[in-house]
């Protein structure tokens, strides 16, 4: 018997929290979207969120606890700035062993007051077994639903050309791995121009994650990689942190550190 | 009395090392936690196969304390657990703390070069005592 799965299922076990997607070209670094994140019960070993998917991996779970993470963002997301968009995390094993996914999710966004094209549902592959074809049919009922896609971990593990191919994804999310230390590593930056590139020619729009210095922020800004992610303009926080009057230090239009408001 | 030299040595012996604990007896390793935490190590327990696997994936250990039976008494998802730290950290030490004769595992902690091989029950200072000298490289008695 599992019973951390069964823990981590109880209403109330998984809390959100929001980290703010910037535009870190523009004065001011104003939101573009907040990422729903999960933390798990407080003092367990599952408050780390690795842990958690680590472990409902290792069970063939995802689906389970995805929904449920699902649920806890949107209904916390209520208490977000108004019209903010909303990023949530889902398995692509979800997908595929889930039919009506993206009805579940709209279901639950619109008992929340959010509109279906202001969620952003980002795939991550962790290559479980799932079924292609319902895999497939979940990417298209989200489309025809009006959510937007966006492709997790670009660059690194197994978000590679297939599920690009497959997903059509609105945004790419590039791992931090490929942005960190981009400033002072030319291959680095020649990665970022070729996933830059290929975004573009879908109609996609790129995201760098884990950007965590001024240095990092200026050199994708220059590359042209305007919306950006990390420590160096925000923390994951819970939603009623999340204030209108964002103090932000960033600036690359400026290029240099700035005190602005969204 | 340890001297002030020794009791140095002890805390710089603990202070870098993190343990984990995987056994399906939580009295068991609430008892062990507080132990270790004491003594200042970095502690953490698993009571499942998967929830240990993705501690060992998330955090790096310097050695795993680990039951063999986690489902009960004919099973051996203990092993599981060793050898996924053996993929992926050869240098972790790992002691087997195991309620079986310890003739129905040798040839399994032989395979995955277990350290050490404890019967239970011990006591903690006895079991401390097989983890400092790990960690501090000397062999086991």
């Amino acid at each position: 018997m599992h019973t951390h799965l069964e823990m981590l299922l109880t209403p109330g076990s998984l809390s959100p929290v929001f980290q703010a997607v910037v535009d870190g070209s523009a004065y001011g670094a104003p939101v573009f979207a907040y990422e729903g994140l999960i933390r798990g019960p407080v003092a367990t070993n599952f408050e780390q969120p690795d842990v958690i998917f680590g472990y409902v991996r290792r069970l063939r779970c995802e689906e389970r606890v995805d929904l449920a993470c699902v649920r806890a963002i949107l209904d916390e997301a209520s208490l977000l700035p108004a019209g903010a968009v909303v990023s949530i995390i889902v398995h692509a094993a979800t997908l595929g062993r889930v039919r009506d996914v993206g009805d579940l999710v709209v279901a639950e966004a619109r008992a929340n007051g959010i509109a279906p094209d202001r969620i952003v549902l980002e795939i991550v592959e962790h290559g479980s077994a799932w079924s292609a074809p319902h895999f497939l049919a979940g990417i298209e009922n989200l489309r025809r639903l009006g959510l937007r896609i966006a492709l997790d971990d670009v660059g690194a593990g197994l978000s590679n050309y297939r599920m690009i191919l497959d997903t059509r994804p609105d945004f790419f999310k590039i791992d931090r791995y490929v942005v960190t230390g981009c400033c002072a590593d030319p291959d680095r930056r020649k990665v970022l121009v070729s996933i830059r590139d290929l975004a573009e020619a879908f109609g996609a729009r790129v995201i760098a994650e884990g950007v965590e210095t001024e240095q990092e922020a200026e050199t994708l800004a220059e590359l042209g990689i305007a919306l950006m992610q990390g420590y160096l303009f925000a923390r994951p926080m819970p939603a009623r942190s999340q204030s209108g009057m964002r103090k932000t230090r960033w600036s690359a239009s400026r290029g240099s550190c700035e005190s602005g408001a969204t | 009395m340890r001297s002030a030299a020794a009791r140095r040595g002890a805390h710089e012996l603990t202070m870098h090392h993190s343990l984990l604990f995987v056994d399906d007896q939580p009295s068991l390793l609430n008892a062990v936690r507080e132990f270790f935490l004491l003594r200042g190590f970095s502690v953490d327990c698993a009571t499942e196969l998967e929830e240990a696997q993705a501690l060992i994936d998330c955090r790096d250990y310097s050695l795993v304390v680990c039951d063999v039976a986690l489902k009960g008494v004919r099973d051996a998802e203990g092993f599981e657990v060793i050898s996924h730290i053996r993929s992926l950290s050869p240098q972790t030490k790992i002691i087997v703390l195991t309620g079986c004769p310890p003739a129905t595992i040798v040839d399994l902690a032989e395979e995955w070069h277990v350290d050490c091989v404890l019967t239970k029950p011990q006591p903690l200072p006895v079991l401390a005592a097989a983890i400092e000298r790990l960690l501090t490289g000397e062999t086991p008695h």
